[in-house]
């Protein structure tokens, strides 16, 4: 963990207390932004470039500005249902440095013209959930939530919402039906949320850290974060990095940051001196890259070049101790449990991806599963309403075409090449 | 509202701007698989099957979802497509338990028809299928949750059409099935639609259940007799027995709908619950007799008693039979016409599509022969009953003998009985109906009238004939043109005969 704006908080004792927080200079940034028009933040935010930090890299703005101007209410969601397996920046910023997220809401809510904010955060995060409820409320108490922000006029009521388990409600159309206390579905796009999102009015959903961002940008200017890191991965990027390395944890980079680097210089090299496998670089949906690929920059563009993506940068490195049928069987456990039910091919490819894996590990393949898999799989890609069949299909498809040795090694060994190794 | 010109399979068709792309393929009779489109519910675009390409779109898109736009290109048959649909339905057909033999679906399911269609030959899965056991979820409706196919139109049915609840998804992904609120059944009186919407075997009449294989039924294009909304229904006939009502997509005045008492509504048309034979009294009880013997002892009745007789009309009889019955009575010189009051059930006043008044042809009946009076006033000794009769007719002691034309004799009457002829059947005859809305509507046949009975229509010709009557009719085609004497709009020359033998013309 270092050099970025969050991490020079994080360090900061008791920061999660608003006095604290005000002492470092927090809501200054809130209070600059109700000066400016409304107009003047979006477009310093479109200046700094930023990307959407969930996982799709959608550019955030643009979403500010799909928000019809004649249509009202207008709701603003933080998305705080931080699921994706490996990823846990979110809750570091929620648990740490809240007020820094509650600043993000209420800048974002002005310049997109809501007056009320929510946020929908996973069930399992019960303690964070308590400790947003109080920052909200010690916010209201010192006027920088609630009505008539710091005698700006500017009105805004910011709610917690606990989902209740779904990973899929991380997607941003079931996070509105779960949160209108539907069943977590996606919904059919278009129409967008911008248009019809929360209760049928327009809304902005957004990730915790890409708000948490925002009070930065207003403070140092669009200029200055578009000049940290790459021309189209601009400014400060949150790692959770797990998995085989000696000194798992957060640590936050510029854009650009060599992975080779953060895994072998920050957080001290693979453990017991192994060699790398394979490294997952934006959490499980992404696919996996080999040891040769890793040598790669941690931006949006690099990893697309290499047939991966960035996602929500939560890094998962992997040994050469692991068994990659293992790994995929892994994921198809979660991303079977984690469909939604609603659309064919993901519904159903994945259990049978899942099966098949299992058969495989446990000695039971057969040589026509491996053709069998990368077809299902191939069933499954852009054929499904909402992106979960992408995210499980595409990281399988990935470690049977790139380790497909292995299971053809699981297949004609009748078992696990890897038992009592891991 | 304007018209878009798009390109589907490289032939040119016009579509209003605000279509789907299934509807624009629907309206010009292209099909598209599909199993959670319906077209009044929803668009959910889960079922995946209605992908189509469209030229500089990357990925296929569902049609359901799809808006069309001006100079769209659209192929529905490419490599591309066939592998999607294909995959989709291996995906369903993975945990489908297979059981088409023995299930009631099996002949009229879409998840069979596209297999054959569109589907793959084998099945490559290796697996255990799930089982989600099976169980009856209403007095009417049992669930057969491993057949199903998630397509939701049930759930969406009773959420967005009938704004209830009853049925759910419950678990997700490979778990997700429908079920019942665990608060109990799906009871009402509009539940049995889900039976006619499960594309597949999942939701089944418990009534229809193991009745007959839908490829050996003769179905009829008819109107539901139940009451004066005269829902359009197809009539299912087993052999010549009616074993199944379903609903007739018809915007008009049902939707795509039907009350449950509607589908339940043939058991009273069934062999066993008619009377077959003509009969006749002898000394003091009712003897099968000739038919043409009974017809004579008809006509006997009528040459000998001219100024006592009254007739008594049915509100079940179609505006052909009720023209031609005037017509006779005209030239006979009788005057005396009573109805049967039909059942008036007052909790259906403020129903949906339930209407209380509980005969399909009040309202042709009163069109056609404005001074009817109630048959409690009838003055006449004897009284020429016709058409079907649904419970028991209350005559004034005054009436001796009765000579009936129907599908039974009640209790009641059986005393006063003098000579029986049966009737045709709900699927044996064809006519019309004007519902409450004044909406003329048209019921086909599918058989022959079954065991002795006859048709109204057909006896009252015979009888004009014999009497030496010159009606202006010899048949039901020369009664179409006389409709239009009392239903204006019932114009049916040229394209309006169509019409009318469609979905009704007002």
């Amino acid at each position: 963990m270092n050099e970025g704006p969050f991490s020079q908080l994080l360090k900061v004792d008791g920061i999660n207390k608003i006095e604290r927080y005000l002492e470092q200079g927090g809501y200054s940034a809130l209070k600059k932004a109700l000066g400016m028009k409304p107009d003047e933040i979006i477009e310093e935010v479109k200046t700094s470039g930023i990307r959407g930090r969930g996982g799709a890299g959608f550019p955030a703005v643009v979403k500010w500005s799909f928000i019809p101007k004649d249509k009202r209410p207008v709701y603003l969601v933080c998305n705080a249902d931080e699921g994706e397996p490996g990823t846990f920046k979110d809750r570091y910023i929620i648990e740490k440095i809240p007020h820094l997220l509650l600043e993000g809401i209420a800048i974002s809510s002005y310049a997109v013209g809501a007056n009320f904010a929510l946020i929908y955060i996973r069930w399992e995060y019960v303690r964070e959930a308590e400790i947003l409820k109080n920052a909200i409320r010690e916010a209201k108490e010192k006027g920088m939530l609630g009505k008539n922000i710091m005698g700006s006029g500017f009105d805004l009521e910011v709610v917690v919402h606990r989902g209740a388990g779904a990973y899929i409600c991380g997607e941003e159309t079931a996070l509105l039906e779960s949160a209108e206390g539907k069943r977590g579905n996606p919904r059919v796009k278009p129409p967008f949320p911008a248009n019809v999102g929360l209760y049928g009015a327009p809304t902005v959903v957004n990730n915790v850290e890409t708000l948490a961002s925002v009070p930065l940008i207003i403070e140092k200017g669009g200029k200055w974060y578009a000049s940290i890191g790459k021309p189209k991965s601009t400014g400060f990027k949150l790692f959770a990095v797990s998995g085989h390395v000696k000194k798992p944890g957060l640590y936050e980079k510029p854009m650009g940051y060599p992975l080779l680097k953060l895994i072998n210089e920050d957080c001290g090299g693979i453990r017991e001196e192994r060699k790398l496998k394979a490294v997952i670089p934006g959490g499980t949906s992404t696919p996996p890259l080999t040891a040769e690929e890793a040598d790669v920059s941690l931006d949006y563009e690099s990893i697309q070049e290499k047939g991966s993506m960035l996602g929500s940068g939560a890094i998962i490195v992997m040994d050469d101790s692991t068994c990659m049928v293992y790994v995929a069987k892994k994921l198809a456990d979660f991303y079977s449990h984690e469909s939604c039910g609603q659309c064919t091919p993901c519904r159903e490819g994945m259990p049978w991806l899942k099966e098949i894996l299992a058969r495989i590990e446990n000695g039971l393949g057969e040589s026509d599963d491996i053709p069998l898999l990368m077809d299902i799989c191939t069933g499954i890609l852009g054929r499904t309403l909402c992106p979960l069949g992408d995210a499980g299909a595409l990281p399988i498809l990935a470690y049977v075409k790139k380790f497909r040795e292995e299971f053809e090694a699981h297949i004609k060994e009748k078992g696990c090449p890897f038992k009592g190794k891991k | 509202m304007s018209k878009v010109k798009i390109k589907v399979d490289g032939k040119e068709i016009f579509a209003e701007d605000w279509m789907t792309i299934m509807q624009a393929l629907e309206a010009n009779d292209i099909e598209i698989p599909h199993f959670c489109y319906h077209p009044a519910l929803k668009v959910v675009a889960t079922c995946r099957l209605c992908v189509v390409k469209i030229e500089g779109v990357p990925k296929l898109q569902t049609a359901c979802s799809t808006k069309v736009s001006d100079g769209m290109v659209i192929w529905t048959d490419t490599d591309e497509v066939r592998r999607a649909r294909a995959d989709a339905l291996e995906f369903l057909l993975i945990n489908h338990p297979l059981d088409c033999p023995q299930c009631e679906k099996a002949g009229e399911c879409k998840l069979q028809d596209y297999t054959f269609k569109y589907g793959k030959p084998e099945s490559r899965f290796k697996e255990k299928k799930s089982d989600f056991g099976k169980w009856d979820i209403s007095s009417k409706i049992m669930l057969r949750p491993n057949r199903c196919v998630l397509c939701t139109r049930c759930v969406r049915y009773i959420e967005r059409v009938l704004k209830s609840g009853g049925l759910c998804v419950v678990e997700r992904g490979g778990k997700a099935h429908i079920t019942v609120y665990p608060e109990g059944g799906f009871e009402g009186d509009y539940t049995l639609n889900v039976t006619t919407l499960c594309p597949v075997g999942a939701l089944i009449s418990k009534d229809w259940a193991f009745k007959a294989r839908p490829v050996y039924l003769k179905v009829a294009s008819s109107i539901c007799t139940l009451c004066s909304r005269g829902c359009s229904v197809f009539l299912d006939v087993k052999g010549i027995e009616p074993v199944r009502v379903r609903p007739r997509k018809n915007l008009k005045v049902n939707f795509y709908w039907l009350c449950d008492y509607g589908y339940l509504s043939f058991k009273e048309f069934q062999l066993s619950r008619r009377e077959l034979y003509a009969l006749e009294r002898k000394n003091s009880g009712l003897i099968r007799a000739m038919p043409e013997k009974v017809i004579d002892g008809i006509l006997e009745f009528i040459k000998k008693n001219p100024g006592e007789i009254g007739i008594c009309l049915s509100p079940f009889l179609t505006n052909e039979e009720l023209i031609a019955i005037k017509e006779f009575g005209e030239k006979m010189g009788i005057s005396s016409f009573y109805f049967i009051p039909p059942e008036y059930v007052k909790e259906h006043e403020n129903s949906w599509l339930l209407k209380p008044e509980k005969a399909p042809n009040m309202n042709g009946l009163k069109r056609i022969i404005p001074a009817i009076k109630n048959l409690l006033d009838a003055e006449e000794r004897i009284l020429i009953v016709l058409g079907w009769i649904m419970n028991d007719v209350s005559v004034p002691s005054r009436v001796e003998k009765v000579l009936l034309v129907s599908n039974r004799i009640p209790e009641n009457l059986k005393e006063r009985v003098e000579l029986f002829i049966p009737e045709a059947g709900w699927a044996e005859k064809e006519g019309s109906w004007t519902n409450f809305d004044g909406m003329v509507q048209w019921l086909s046949s599918a058989v022959d009238p079954a065991g002795e009975s006859i048709r109204i229509l057909d006896l009252i010709i015979f009888i004009s004939r014999n009497l030496g009557l010159n009606l202006p009719f010899s048949s039901i085609d020369g009664i179409i043109p006389l409709l239009k004497t009392y239903f204006p709009d019932a114009d049916v020359e040229g394209e309006k005969r169509n019409a009318i033998r469609k979905i009704g013309v007002r």
